[in-house]
């Protein structure tokens, strides 16, 4: 069970929380510019990274907020949490 | 039987109250503070089970977590439970056990047979046998299992109370002994709030039993004072009886707590999430590995001790000491304190210098170094022990007789924990041992488990452990000193992991690593003979370490021998990894009050009650309750349900529709906000209006969909699916915060704010009208496809003319306090009508009659609007979520899955759900599946069934005969047709 | 004149069916609360101090507190805040008058929660048992407000300055399997559950 830092409601159990993925992953600004590749890309494709990932989670149960999470995905320490568009707040 | 082995004097038992139990059906007696282990001591029961596999008999080895051999079933009835270790058995009144294994009885088992086919049974025999042929595993599991189990669970449900508590705190630390305490005491003077947990009934550990002074008083006066100390503080909380199983990630720890006190709950599972730990659960005595060393007397060093001073039981009368480390010289010393005969003490090595091996020699016991115990003898229990030369052949053997053989291989700290938090162990070759590698979490090892293993110096470690667990989470440590006791001489342990090969009958006799699995030196010798290399191929080839004690006791000796088999060093073997639950831990408790009723949220809707009093059977959707059907005297599902849609198309229905996700889109962007979501044109919606709208996912895939209402320039009301209410307001959300934050636009949901009351059938208006509704209801003033704020019965409501029936149909939203007393309006109103309360099943016929998707059951995420023919509601000129996927070559390949109907050739069988289509009747595999039903009714105003579903190139099929086959063979002739089977022209819902 | 309709509570079926009613053993007590309206407010824009004082609204309570008396405000998310005012008080101008001032959004939300508030010594530590924040009366104090998990229901829990006092608000659908679990987990504690009073008719 981690413990997650919402950057409103501060340390909560990963019970109030729903993963949304990775972070960064910006929607094409013309999705028809793109060929069928690049557009499979930018829907399936994550990097998956062994260790420091940016991730997204949802404070479901808490104040419904979406924010970026930096966490270890081997030994499962998060860094930091971000609002979607602020600083950072260690755990 | 009297307890014969009792000590008149001693001990933490309480003399004043004594107890009856039962052990396998005979009546014996106790005290209170005794466990079951030590009360079957007392009265001189050394068989106390049989072993896994051999059957051999077994005694108690140990007193506590480690016992490989007393297992128990505890309880009768409901309340039975099985698979308990008689050293963790707390005696109570009227406690009844049994042994798990044996038959007819422990004393005499006809499985003992097993012991003489030792060469036919050993490792891999399961394997190697049942793999063999098909189905012997099958054949023979049942006899397998009766002779090989661990107790029988009970077959109802549990009857017992459990609960889960949350906690938090500064410190926790982990075991109260002498190193615990310490660490709780500095942790709270410092300021921090401490839970102290440990497994015992009493606080104190190896203090239990011991004999030194703390602080120049005797260590159970200073036990006593600690605890009174600990107990005063406000800021601590101390659970006994607790044991910590579980170390999880972010310092999250999983306790189960034994309650004897509070009769209504039997255990607890607390789940704590610490800022510190510290971990202070101490260390496990290691066995030795002889031949015959599982003769019931065969005992732990250490448990021999606990036992005299702790219960005062001394099991025996002669006493054969074996040993490779001072601390075996303890049980010889409380032997002779005891008042026993200490025939000798037996040590492999040849250099003996300590403190305790000095006091054992003053009292008189007799040393014989450079030694080793070459074997044991005995039938049902221990008589003699064989002792030769530590270094050489064996030949020089002489006999000792004995009842009790108190062996120590030296000391595992319980890593455990340490473990399971991620740490990694080093080996110490000094005290021969692995021990806590640098923390992962933040986490500390104090004492005994960290390796230390002298009183002085695990007082002094667990007080710096809990100072700076509580300065690294803030606390000022305040000046004070750790407790001290007297400085020890110890000498150094010699690790001795088997014995010199004997020769003649001894040779022969097994030598037992894990007791529990009756995995032996051979064993092993043979899983390396066979390849076997990995230490966690050799678990799992030898089970090696399974088992309830998890191989707490001999797993270091069998690492240990695969590392001299294989020529490697012990660090280089490892291993294997330490798990959750470090002891098994209850379903119950880890279920807590989570059953029954409370298993899962029960939604219920406001209008829940009408519908219980009205007798509709309820199905469950999402976490909701929903009416499933409205049966009247003597009808069934299928003609309640006929009687609901010919009532309601000829007439009027009402339908409780309140489970609806509900959610409020506002701000100057919310137009442009829906244009992104939904696949139409929202731009296009003005004020009043009412729209079908689809949302995909970024797959092109349907999602949700729902009818939405404009209220305002810069209001929408949205609806969604019952099911997908949640995800889709998060959905919402997600686009909102993370993509387009620009957009001034905010979500609140009303799915419990508003109830929503469909009227649906020709006569709907006039049930309005009679409601007293106050604005005009004529097809021009309030036309299909709009929404109207009214009131009705003198109550505001907001009306929607839509409809998921094909009727005249209108959705009545009132605040959900007051929806109740509107439906009983409604359906007094609607008297004159017939009006005809319907449930989810009828609302499934109707819409299926018109060909209307459910999402979630004619769709399963792998299905576009393209493939559903909903190309009417997919703008062509914005973008929204999942536009472009719907160009992506699979989405336009043709060929792709499409909505149909079908039709049942004889017109009578309803097609069961689910059921997949192929073409021609041989069914000759391979035979390509071309698509299913998703939908299937029997359409009362129809007169005959009707199906829905997705077939491969659909529109395309109209008029083709396929095949529908169910799940269990049916087969149904089916023609396949348009999606809509009533009122194709739409003409009911305008009227 | 119409019959006057008669408000349903979620929790009329329950508490007819509880039948234990603690006595003077009980070391929690339950209040059911009824007849109060409740408003959702979300905010565009930042200042919105500005924007509360408009609205003839106390400063907005901060992060995880709320604030008042008999009106009171919760603290739901950075935007966003409930507005709770009792039985027989009028909605506030701003709400009545249907037009918030701007950067304002009002969801009439009344019907949709129910509020409980759980007294006694048995309180905190019955709440503990279900919930995984820490209820510690240093930590969750006066004034501190939560939405969080009540075994598997969300819920907005709000502690005073009392600490055997605790306010739970509830959605409407979940609000019988919270006084379920309430009842089932307080058993040990004598649980009783009680109806506010409701003002007279008319007044």
């Amino acid at each position: 069970m981690l413990l997650i830092e919402c950057p409103w409601c501060g340390p909560r159990d990963e019970s109030e929380f729903a993963y949304g993925g990775e972070a960064d992953i910006s929607r094409p600004i013309d999705p028809d510019a793109l060929s069928d590749a690049e557009w499979a890309d930018y829907l399936f494709m994550r990097s998956n990274r062994k260790g420091e990932n940016r991730e997204i989670w949802n404070h479901q149960h808490g104040c419904r907020r979406w924010f970026v999470v930096e966490r270890d995905t081997v030994s499962y320490a998060i860094r930091a949490t971000f609002p979607m568009d602020g600083e950072g707040r260690s755990p | 039987m009297s307890q014969a082995f009792r000590l008149p004097v001693g001990g933490r038992i309480r003399r004043d109250e004594p107890l009856e139990f039962t052990f396998n059906g005979r009546t014996l007696s106790g005290f209170a503070g005794d466990t079951l282990a030590s009360a079957l001591l007392a009265n001189g029961c050394r068989v106390v089970g049989r072993s896994f596999k051999y059957h051999r008999p077994r005694g108690i080895m140990a007193a506590g977590a480690e016992e490989p051999n007393a297992i128990v079933q505890v309880g009768r009835g409901q309340h039975a439970e099985p698979n308990l270790k008689a050293t963790q058995v707390e005696l109570q009144a009227g406690l009844e056990a049994r042994s798990v294994r044996g038959w007819p009885s422990v004393n005499f088992d006809l499985g003992r047979i097993n012991d003489r086919l030792g060469g036919v049974l050993a490792a891999g025999f399961y394997y190697k046998t049942f793999m063999s042929s098909a189905g012997s595993w099958h054949r023979s599991e049942r006899f397998i299992r009766r002779a090989a189990g661990l107790g029988w669970a009970p077959t109802g449900s549990d009857p017992d109370r459990y609960e889960s508590r949350n906690a938090h705190c500064d410190v926790l630390v982990v075991g109260a002994g002498p190193a615990g305490l310490s660490a709780a005491r500095s942790a709270a003077l410092a300021g921090a709030r401490v839970l102290l947990v440990d497994d015992q009934p009493e606080l104190g550990g190896a203090l239990l039993a011991c004999r030194d002074t703390i602080d120049r008083m005797p260590a159970k006066d200073w036990l006593a004072a600690q605890a009174a100390f600990l107990e005063a503080q406000p800021r601590v909380r101390v659970l006994r009886r607790c044991t910590a199983f579980g170390y999880h990630d972010h310092n999250f720890l999983s306790l189960v707590q034994h309650d004897l006190t509070d009769h209504a709950v039997v255990q607890r599972l607390w789940r704590v999430r610490a800022k510190q730990v510290v971990l202070a659960q101490g260390a496990f005595e290691r066995s030795l590995v002889f031949p015959n060393n599982d003769l019931p007397g065969v005992m732990l060093a250490s448990a021999v001790s606990t036992y005299i001073r702790r219960y005062a039981v001394r099991p025996g009368c002669q006493l054969v000491v074996f040993t490779n480390n001072d601390s075996g010289y303890q049980a010889a010393i409380d032997w002779l304190e005891a008042g026993g005969q200490v025939e000798a003490i037996v040590d492999c090595r040849d250099d003996v210098r300590g403190d305790l091996p000095r006091t054992a020699q003053s009292m008189g016991a007799r040393i014989l170094t450079g030694t080793v115990v070459a074997g044991a003898r005995g039938r049902s229990g221990l008589r003699s022990v064989e002792v030769a030369p530590a270094a050489g052949s064996g030949v020089a053997r002489q006999k000792l007789q004995c009842d009790v053989l108190a062996m120590s291989g030296g000391w595992n700290p319980a890593v455990h924990l340490h473990s399971q938090s991620g740490g990694r162990n080093q080996w110490q070759p000094e005290p021969a041992c692995f021990t806590p590698g640098n923390p992962v979490q933040a986490a500390v090892s104090a004492g005994a488990c960290n390796g230390v293993f002298g009183l002085r110096e695990c007082l002094a470690q667990g007080h710096q452990a809990g100072q700076e667990a509580a300065r690294r989470w803030g606390f000022e440590p305040a000046f004070d000193e750790a407790s001290e006791a007297p400085a020890m001489q110890s000498g150094a342990l010699m690790p001795l992991w088997r014995v010199p090969e004997m020769r003649g009958r001894l040779a022969a006799s097994k030598q037992f690593i894990d007791y529990q699995n009756d995995t032996t030196l051979s064993d092993l010798r043979l899983a390396l003979r066979e390849g076997f290399e990995h230490i966690e191929h050799i678990k799992r080839y030898t089970a090696l370490g399974f088992g309830t004690d998890q191989g707490k006791m001999g797993n270091i000796n069998g690492m240990a021998l695969v590392a001299e088999g294989l020529g490697k060093t012990i660090p280089e073997v490892g291993t294997t990894t330490f798990r959750p639950p470090f002891t098994p831990v209850r379903f119950g408790a880890c279920a807590g009050g989570d059953v029954g009723d409370l298993y899962e949220p029960v939604r219920k809707t406001p209008l829940h009650e009408w519908q219980v009093e009205n007798g509709a059977p309820f199905e469950v959707v999402g976490q909701w309750l929903r009416a499933h059907y409205y049966p009247h005297e003597g009808e069934d599902l299928e003609t309640a349900v006929c009687r609901e849609c010919l009532a309601t198309r000829a007439s009027v229905g009402i339908m409780d529709a309140s489970t609806l996700g509900k959610i409020d889109v506002s701000g100057p962007d919310a137009e442009t906000f829906l244009e992104r979501l939904y696949t139409h044109d929202i731009a296009r919606m003005s004020v009043g209006r009412c729209a079908y709208g689809v949302m995909l996912g970024e797959d092109g895939m349907v999602m949700d969909d729902g009818v939405m209402a404009r209220l305002g320039p810069e209001r929408f009301y949205v609806t969604t699916t019952t099911g997908g209410a949640a995800n889709v307001l998060s959905w919402m959300e997600l686009w909102l915060q993370t993509e387009w934050p620009d957009l001034q636009v905010r979500l609140t949901s009303l799915t419990e704010t508003w109830s929503t009351i469909a009227l649906a059938g020709p006569n709907s208006r006039q049930v309005l009208r009679a409601m007293g509704c106050d604005v005009d209801l004529e097809p021009e003033a309030f036309p299909f496809m709009t929404t109207r704020t009214a009131r009705l019965e003198n109550e505001p409501v907001r009306l929607f003319r839509i409809s998921f029936s094909g009727e005249l149909a209108y959705e009545i939203n009132v605040r959900s306090d007051r929806a109740d007393f509107m439906w009983r309006r409604a359906m007094a109103a609607g008297a004159a009508f017939g009006i005809t309360p319907y449930g989810t099943e009828t609302m499934h016929v109707l819409r299926a009659e018109k060909g209307f998707i459910i999402v979630g059951q004619d769709t399963d995420g792998s299905v576009t609007p393209v493939d559903l023919g909903m190309n009417w509601m997919m703008s062509k000129s914005k973008d929204y979520i999942g536009r472009r996927s719907l160009a992506r070559p699979d989405c336009v390949r043709p060929g792709r899955k499409q909505w149909v109907g079908f039709r049942s050739l004889d017109d009578r069988t309803v097609v069961r759900e689910g059921s997949q289509l192929v073409q021609g009747d041989t069914l000759e595999p391979p035979v390509p599946l071309l698509g299913h039903v998703s939908s299937s009714y029997f359409s009362a105003c129809l007169g005959y069934p009707i199906a829905l579903g997705l077939l491969n190139d659909g529109k395309r099929r109209h008029g083709e005969e396929l095949l529908a086959v169910d799940a269990g063979g049916g087969r149904t002739r089916v023609r396949v047709v348009a999606p809509v089977f009533y009122d194709p022209e739409g003409e009911r819902q305008h009227a | 004149m119409p019959e006057r309709p008669r408000d349903t509570h979620a929790l009329d079926a329950f508490m007819k069916g509880f039948s234990a009613t603690g006595g003077g053993s009980a070391e929690a007590r339950v209040l059911v609360h009824q007849g109060f309206s409740v408003h959702n407010l979300r905010l565009r824009g930042q200042d919105h101090a500005q924007a509360f004082a408009r609205c003839g609204l106390p400063a907005p309570p901060a992060n995880n507190e709320w604030a008042g008396d008999d009106e009171t405000l919760y603290w739901l998310g950075p935007d966003e805040w409930l507005l709770v005012c009792p039985e027989g008080m009028a909605t506030p101008d701003f709400i009545a008058s249907g037009a918030p001032p701007e950067p304002m959004t009002v969801n009439d939300l009344t019907g949709g929660w129910v509020m409980l508030t759980l007294s006694g010594p048995g309180a905190r530590p019955l709440l503990e048992r279900g919930c995984t924040i820490d209820l510690n009366p240093a930590v969750m104090g006066e004034g501190h407000c939560a939405q969080t998990l009540l075994a598997k229901s969300p819920v907005l829990l709000a502690t005073h300055a009392d600490p055997e006092r605790v306010t739970l608000l509830v959605r409407r659908s979940f609000a019988e399997y919270v006084a379920l679990w309430l009842a089932h987990t307080g058993e040990p504690c004598h649980i009783a559950f009680a109806f506010q009073a409701r003002h007279a008719a008319g007044s």
